[in-house]
């Protein structure tokens, strides 16, 4: 029991990671972002594949992968999301949706089907905690996790910050009194990009083997979940709903399936959070508004 | 002159309305009936592998018709569909296996696929918009993962067997089974937006507190949506079973049912019942226009199957049909669709430019399909996009209105007054200033009207009639002719004695429970 | 005088804003009275207290002699309460024609069910629907768009088609919120004489709430007025043009009257319908 919630603890970590993409594009755009997962997926299919066939460093195939995280971010940003920008939410999700497709099914059509595997970054023997070994690399996931946390609590601060909420809250009055919505717009994205790129490129070498749309099926709704858990509009509130659906989801996959014999233990166990939190307190822990 | 009215209990309302000419009907009767007869006799002259995947496209058809309940309609986007039809399929797989018989299995499906739905529902009535995508989403997985997973219900990871009834064994019968179900669903659709509950639907998707004020009971009628759109996919996902003849947990995965469902539905056009039946069918028939043949070698890609391109192809329409061309499938055939209603083919001048481009596209498909080179398909496409622009041209030289060109000045006077005789018939219009006339008389005499109804609904043409031929300027007193009581003398009707109020009819539009 | 709505000591809060404070309205049958205030003053929201889409705190609402205080919306619609909206209350992607089908829902006589299984008797009922459909668009003149999405009509149009919704939902009560915003003076005079011919020939009761001053002089028996959610004053609108504390509600403690005095009113002869006539007038005299 106590290694279902260290490792949970450790697998929230990317839950959090994804979700504090997905509530910084809700802040900017107001938007759910369901290709987030995707950015992971590429950064980690362009990094194997800079590692694999050109032989890059591993720092170097990292930065190549994370940008191209972030180049997606953007394009995806000036093809669809811009264009889209005053129809309704449901259809800028549609529209994220049909980019997550098109991204699994290219990665699909040009690499193979089959699950492949990625080096961790750092190596080193695992630390013990309760009779789980965590990997070096488990900790590094932390404590990037850590530094993007302060970074945008950071960012948010500044006058780029405020940016960022106004345009998400009144694009045309932000225009007026002179912010480029354009230009935060492709922020946002970007980063959004980079935060997704990271959750993947960190988490690929935990799990042992990656395959097109992995993140996607297996972190995306847990991911969704932390952050309506800690509030949609609260960076904050990702981290901390990231960590509880990662606890809450290890101990529930061992109670459920484990011990009780009921398929699909952990997912069972996520929607049932998801449908609760959205009856009894719709704007999450530490939310400030509901999405309409 | 009110007086002469004496006879007319019918006050005809005349409309500008576009009326078909009788051989216009016959050709429509005509084109409805060759495309009918070709879309049921496909499985008599195909070959039994064509037959199932007709099958296949009838029965995609349905659930695309059952998302377009729930989005389209009721504005609910469902991402986890999947756990309808698969419920379905797994309730009748159930109950055949039980020995309950096919039918029983059918109606099970349904009624299970409804209540599903329905519950999904409930939950909608507290979470809206984006978050009740997010829990449609969740609840898919969920279904799949565990309720399908289900050891005595669905057999688990092994599968559930699902025979086909004697009667249907053969592909081709099975074929016939699946296309008549479409027709009936697509029956009842079409009654569902006819009739009061569609329009209550559409209403509440539009603005909840409207449509209670109409009368609509709000709850009631999406959960209504719910449970049709459920019904629906319940017998989809029944008739899938069958098909197949043995259900699987992952025939139902996220990325290879539901969300291409509701991109079918997207591009098929939310709220086009025969966009949404066509686009449907494409997609389940889409894999098998590309032959299984040896791979392409794309440089620095590597070999990629044909088999690859559908799915990747779906998404990109998807995000086409959301961004450029909004309506989807169902907007770009409007006009054939309006023609076959009884209705003008062209309406608007964009749309006659886009036909060569379908004609194209449809040229090219066709052969495609049927496996012939690419090149070939290319020149019958280009071949037909010529005639049909041909065609189309020579079409639109006779239809002024579709030609663009500038308005003379003097057209757009007469349109400006055309609008202000037609706009508020009854009462002048004040669009712009009016222009003044020569022979204006500052006051309207006062017609006298006497007090029966059926003259009421005349009376009032006539002395609106009389107004609009006055300066507004001097606006009469009473535009309205007042009420007279046997002397002759004029009224102002007023909140007075309620039993000496004279009670007068608007037209035909009685009262319908007898107050008085 | 029978009342058509009764509406008693009604209180509403939101959070921290009290947005109705013990207010009671009466409307007497085939009358027509008029709501007015400043802006913010509530008036719309008791509107929606009337219609059911708020629940008030405290108080109660009475149509025809029924508590109706914990009915739902659709069915005090059924009772017989109709209802515009300042925001046009329309479905935009529908025709005006569609529309006014839609309104009529509450007196269709098929079922559900029956209507998505084809049964015969929907056909005729829907021809029947349509019939009626297109007599109320011909009264106000809307023949001509009858077919055309209601969503790209010029604004003073949609309201109209709001106005021919609510009729057709066949009410025996009219509640109209704003009819006359976005019309010149002389369509509000027109809508006013409109309004008066629809009291009579179909036997309703209008409540409306307005700011057009000539229309409330013109059309209304009696008027109340609304501020900061309570009840300012009410009586015949003559009397309320030179309430002080309407007055001062509205333009401040230096003005006379509001509007312009009835000796210089335009249209000529047209007189208030109100004046002295009111049956509140009458029984208030027999009292005293």
């Amino acid at each position: 029991m106590f290694q279902a919630i260290v490792l949970g603890l450790f697998q929230g970590a990317t839950y959090a990671m994804l979700a504090v993409g997905l509530v910084l594009v809700y802040k900017g755009a107001k938007v759910f972002n369901f290709a987030q997962g995707e950015f992971g997926t590429l950064a980690v299919y362009v990094t194997w594949c800079m590692l694999g066939y050109q032989h890059l460093p591993y720092w170097l195939a990292a930065v190549i992968g994370l940008s191209c995280a972030v180049a997606l971010g953007m394009v995806m940003e000036r093809l669809i999301v811009r264009p889209l920008m005053g129809r309704s939410r449901i259809t800028l999700l549609v529209a994220t949706v049909g980019v997550a497709l098109a991204v699994i099914q290219t990665t699909l059509i040009v690499a193979e089907p089959k699950p492949q595997n990625l080096d961790v970054a750092v190596n080193g023997n695992p630390t013990v905690i309760g009779q789980v070994g965590i990997l070096p690399q488990q900790w590094l996931l932390i404590g990037v996790l850590a530094a993007v946390g302060i970074l945008l609590a950071l960012f948010l601060r500044t006058d780029y910050g405020h940016a960022v909420t106004a345009t998400s809250q009144d694009a045309f009055a932000s225009r007026v009194v002179g912010i480029s919505v354009p230009a935060v717009s492709r922020i946002i994205w970007g980063s959004a990009g980079l935060l997704g790129g990271l959750a993947g490129l960190l988490q690929a070498p935990i799990t042992g083997s990656f395959y097109p749309g992995y993140l996607t099926i297996t972190g995306l709704i847990p991911a969704f979940t932390a952050a309506v858990i800690g509030g949609m509009d609260s960076l904050a509130g990702a981290f901390v709903g990231g960590l509880a659906v990662g606890v809450v989801q290890s101990v529930g996959q061992y109670q459920l399936q484990l011990k009780a014999g009921i398929p699909g233990g952990s997912g069972l166990v996520v929607f049932a959070m998801l449908i609760i939190v959205l009856m009894v307190r719709p704007r999450g822990l530490l939310g400030k508004e509901v999405a309409a | 002159m009110a007086v002469a009215a004496q006879a007319p209990e019918v006050h005809v309302i005349g409309r500008p309305r576009f009326v078909v000419t009788s051989s216009g009907l016959v050709g429509r009767a005509v084109a409805a009936l060759a495309l009918a007869l070709v879309v049921f006799t496909i499985p008599l002259l195909t070959t039994s592998v064509w037959d199932n995947i007709v099958s296949l496209a009838a029965i995609y058809g349905i659930i695309g018709l059952s998302v377009n309940v729930i989005t389209g309609y009721a504005g609910q986007i469902s991402l986890g569909h999947q756990a309808f039809v698969g419920i379905g399929a797994f309730m009748s797989a159930f109950v055949v296996q039980h020995k309950f018989g096919f039918v029983a299995a059918v109606v099970a499906a349904s009624a299970i696929g409804a209540v599903m739905a329905l519950a999904l529902g409930l939950v909608a009535l507290r979470i809206r918009g984006l978050y009740m995508a997010l829990v449609t989403l969740a609840f898919g997985v969920m279904a799949q993962d565990t309720i399908f997973n289900w050891r005595s219900f669905t057999g688990g990871g092994a599968g559930s067997e699902a025979p086909r009834p004697a009667q249907f064994a053969s592909n081709e019968s099975f074929a016939y089974l699946c296309l008549i179900a479409l027709a009936l669903m697509v029956m009842v659709d079409w009654r569902l937006s006819k009739s009061k509950a569609g329009r209550a639907i559409v209403a509440v998707r539009s603005n909840e507190r409207v449509a209670a004020t109409l009368g609509i009971n709000t709850t009631g009628y999406k959960l209504f949506a719910f449970a049709v759109g459920g019904f629906m996919a319940g017998l989809a996902g029944s008739l899938f079973a069958h098909h197949e003849k043995f259900v699987y947990a992952n025939n139902f995965d996220l990325f290879t049912a539901a969300l291409p469902w509701v991109i079918m539905a997207v591009v098929g056009g939310l709220g086009s019942r025969a966009g949404v039946v066509i686009a449907s069918s494409f997609f389940a028939t889409f894999s098998y226009f590309f032959p299984s043949a040896k791979p392409w070698t794309v440089p620095f890609i590597g070999s990629v199957g044909a088999q690859q391109l559908p799915p990747l192809i779906g998404a990109v329409l998807l995000l086409f049909t959301i961004t450029v061309y909004q309506g989807g499938l169902g907007q770009q055939i409007l006009p054939y669709r309006r023609w076959l209603a009884g209705g003008r083919f062209l309406e608007h001048r964009e749309e006659a430019l886009g036909i060569p481009g379908q004609v194209l596209l449809v040229g090219f498909m066709v052969p495609f399909a049927f496996h012939l080179p690419w090149q070939f398909c290319l020149f019958v496409g280009a071949l037909g996009a010529v005639a049909a622009g041909a065609g189309i041209r020579a079409h639109v030289l006779t239809r002024p209105e579709l030609q663009r060109r500038r308005a003379t000045v003097a057209e757009l006077e007469a349109e400006q007054e055309e609008v202000e005789h037609e706009t508020l018939g009854h009462l002048p219009s004040s669009i712009g200033p009016r222009p003044r006339r020569a022979s204006d008389e500052p006051t309207l005499p006062m017609p006298a009207v006497p007090a029966d109804a059926a003259s009421g609904a005349v009376a009032t043409a006539d002395a609106a009639q009389a107004v609009e031929d006055s300066d507004a300027e001097h606006a009469p007193t009473t535009r309205i002719p007042a009420v007279t009581d046997d002397q002759g003398e004029t009224e102002v009707p007023s909140a007075g004695d309620p039993s000496e109020r004279p009670r007068r009819e608007l037209g035909a539009f009685r009262r319908k429970r007898g107050r008085t | 005088m029978t009342r058509a709505l009764e509406v008693r000591d009604v209180s509403l809060r939101f959070g921290g804003l009290q947005a109705l404070r013990d207010v009671s309205i009466d409307v007497g049958e085939w009358e027509i009275v008029g709501l007015i205030g400043p802006n913010g003053a509530g008036k719309t929201t008791f509107f929606n207290v009337v219609t059911g889409i708020y629940r008030p705190d405290r108080g109660t609402v009475s149509f025809k002699g029924q508590n109706v205080t914990r009915m739902p919306t659709h069915k005090r619609v059924r009772l017989g309460m109709g209802r515009t909206w300042q925001n046009l209350g329309v479905v935009p992607t529908l025709t005006i024609l569609q529309n006014l089908l839609t309104a009529q829902h509450a007196h269709v006589r098929y079922s559900a069910l029956t209507g998505l299984l084809g049964a015969p008797g929907t056909f005729f009922e829907e021809r029947e629907l349509r019939r009626n459909a297109e007599e109320i668009l011909d009264f106000l003149g809307l023949i001509p768009l009858a077919d055309e999405p209601v969503g790209g009509l010029p604004y003073g149009t949609q309201k109209l088609c709001d106005l021919a919704m609510a009729l057709a939902t066949d009410p025996q009560i009219l509640l109209l919120d704003e009819p006359s915003s976005g019309m010149g003076p002389d369509e509000a005079h027109r809508l006013g004489e409109t309004l008066k011919f629809l009291r009579d020939s179909l036997n309703l009761t209008i409540l409306m709430i307005e700011h057009h001053v000539p229309l409330v002089v013109g059309v209304c028996d009696y008027v109340y007025v609304l501020s900061f959610g309570e009840l300012l004053a009410k009586g015949e609108p003559s009397e309320i043009q030179r309430h002080p504390d309407v007055i001062a509600a509205y333009l401040g403690e230096e003005a006379d009257v509001i509007g312009v005095p009835e000796s210089q009113e335009t249209p000529a002869g047209d007189e208030p319908a109100a004046a002295g006539t009111s049956a509140r007038t009458e029984e208030a005299h027999v009292a005293s």
